[in-house]
């Protein structure tokens, strides 16, 4: 556990960083409301028109493959789905947080963006596979996951052989070094800012885990152990792709606790089968990527 | 006067690239558990690269995915072509950068996932059976390398995040 002055110091410094829009919130409790129509839902996201733009915008690009245009918000919620249209509105936001360059890590603008999504796509795609019934969610939760980073960012400047030794030495993740060196972990001052920006518990705790889920408290859902499990998973195939990975490398390692959650044999072949399954999904990531390309930030 | 302009190019994972083109930086970046196959021919002066993601496609190539992405099926496309483009391969410097590893204290399941260790095994006994002999490897560890194919001078640099570049 991190002390308490160097938490507090650390998200005391988050002014520089954009809030989580107050959109994003209010789009994900209209979805938790099984009474919320699509017109609701448009009403909430086009009171920004940046943010309109942009979800039409990604709503029309090749990633859906829809063959006619989409004009408006409502037709996009009913076309898409409530689901989809959160995943979308989690995925412009994110975007005026994460594309940054956070040269703690050594990572340049956009590695850190590129990394979120990758990590996103294939939790997506593993809660399918694993029957984990909301698979946006996955989506929102690893590509959160490491928002702790661009916090604590200036913390890691010149540390990062320090901290390397201290996790070889000690036999230790990355993130428990950040801990024990810096005094806080970027999972922890990431599930911190989650929970500031009143995101639900569960991805607090996703965010809070998702390098070593077998720390997690026994009290918490079976839900939300999946969730943790899933990201946990994505993100372990994330490094191995390399992308958006810094100077804290692949020192982490594959929590066991997966086998026991997910319906997944520790085999070689099959994770080498979903390996290869993962990879595949490059082109949808680079579909997402283009449609922001030439698009400034909208938010806040 | 033919003035050649200086070009950037990125070789991504499945991608096998090979140029002759002398300004030119062809790049790999964040290599981590995936390998990279790079040469450079002094006589021919031609330069190569491949980036490949998996060892063995008998365990997860499916119809529509690209061999490039394959160690075993990639390296004999990537020689292959490399011949028909004239390689001198007394004069080519073959290199083996990548495959690194997940953390593994023992007792957990980084052992599960030695795809790393197994791409640079690999990578190497086929550039054996191809008739290809490797004069450097920079594999394994728990961090990702940029590779990069400097054209202009023929050197091969490879640095891990926040490092310089360094000729090997």
């Amino acid at each position: 556990m991190a002390s308490p002055n160097i938490l507090e110091e650390i998200l005391s410094n988050l002014n520089h960083l954009p809030e989580l829009p107050a959109v994003a919130l209010q789009v994900y409790r209209l979805m938790e409301d099984p009474q919320t129509s699509a017109r609701d839902l448009a009403k909430v996201i086009m009171i920004d028109p940046g943010l309109t733009t942009k979800v039409l915008r990604l709503c029309n690009s090749a990633e859906y493959g829809i063959p006619r245009k989409i004009a408006t918000i409502s037709e996009a919620v009913s076309i898409l789905g409530y689901k989809e249209i959160k995943r979308i509105v989690f995925v412009i936001i994110s975007h005026s947080f994460l594309n940054r360059p956070v040269r703690g890590y050594a990572l340049e603008k956009g590695e850190l963006w590129d990394n979120a999504l990758t990590c996103a796509s294939y939790a997506q795609h593993i809660a399918r596979k694993v029957h984990f019934m909301d698979g946006e969610l996955a989506f929102i939760a690893a590509l959160l996951r490491d928002v702790g980073k661009v916090a604590l960012e200036s913390y890691m400047v010149g540390q990062s052989e320090l901290l390397e030794d201290n996790a070889r030495k000690n036999k230790i993740s990355f993130a428990e070094a950040e801990e024990n060196v810096l005094g806080v972990s970027h999972t922890e001052v990431g599930s911190q800012l989650a929970s500031r920006w009143n995101l639900p518990d569960s991805l607090v705790t996703a965010i809070a885990y998702h390098h070593t889920p077998s720390k997690m408290p026994a009290s918490l859902s079976p839900q939300d152990v999946k969730l943790t499990c899933i990201v946990h998973l994505a993100d372990v195939f994330t490094m191995m792709t390399g992308k958006g990975v810094g100077v804290d490398g692949l020192m982490y390692p594959l929590d066991p606790k997966v086998f026991e959650v997910l319906p997944l044999e520790p085999d070689s072949m099959e994770l080498e089968v979903l390996y290869a399954e993962l990879l595949k999904l490059q082109e949808k990531i680079n579909e997402i990527t283009t449609s922001f390309d030439g698009v400034g930030e909208v938010i806040p | 006067m033919n003035v050649q302009t200086t070009r950037e190019t990125l070789v991504s994972v499945g991608q096998i690239y090979i140029t002759k083109y002398a300004k030119e930086i062809v790049k790999a970046t964040r290599v981590a558990t995936g390998i990279v196959v790079v040469v450079y021919d002094t006589e021919a002066k031609m330069g190569g690269m491949a980036h490949m993601a998996l060892p063995d496609s008998k365990m997860s190539y499916t119809t529509g995915d690209a061999p490039e992405k394959y160690v075993d099926l990639a390296i004999p496309l990537f020689i292959k072509e490399l011949t028909e483009k004239g390689l001198i391969k007394n004069a080519a410097h073959f290199k083996i950068i990548g495959g690194s590893q997940l953390f593994n204290f023992g007792g957990g399941s980084g052992n599960i996932l030695n795809i790393g260790t197994r791409n640079a095994i690999t990578a190497r006994t086929m550039l054996t059976r191809e008739g290809i002999q490797v004069e450097k490897t920079e594999t394994g560890g728990n961090k990702p390398r940029t590779v990069i194919l400097d054209m202009t001078c023929g050197q091969i640099k490879v640095f891990h995040p926040g490092e310089t570049p360094r000729i090997i």
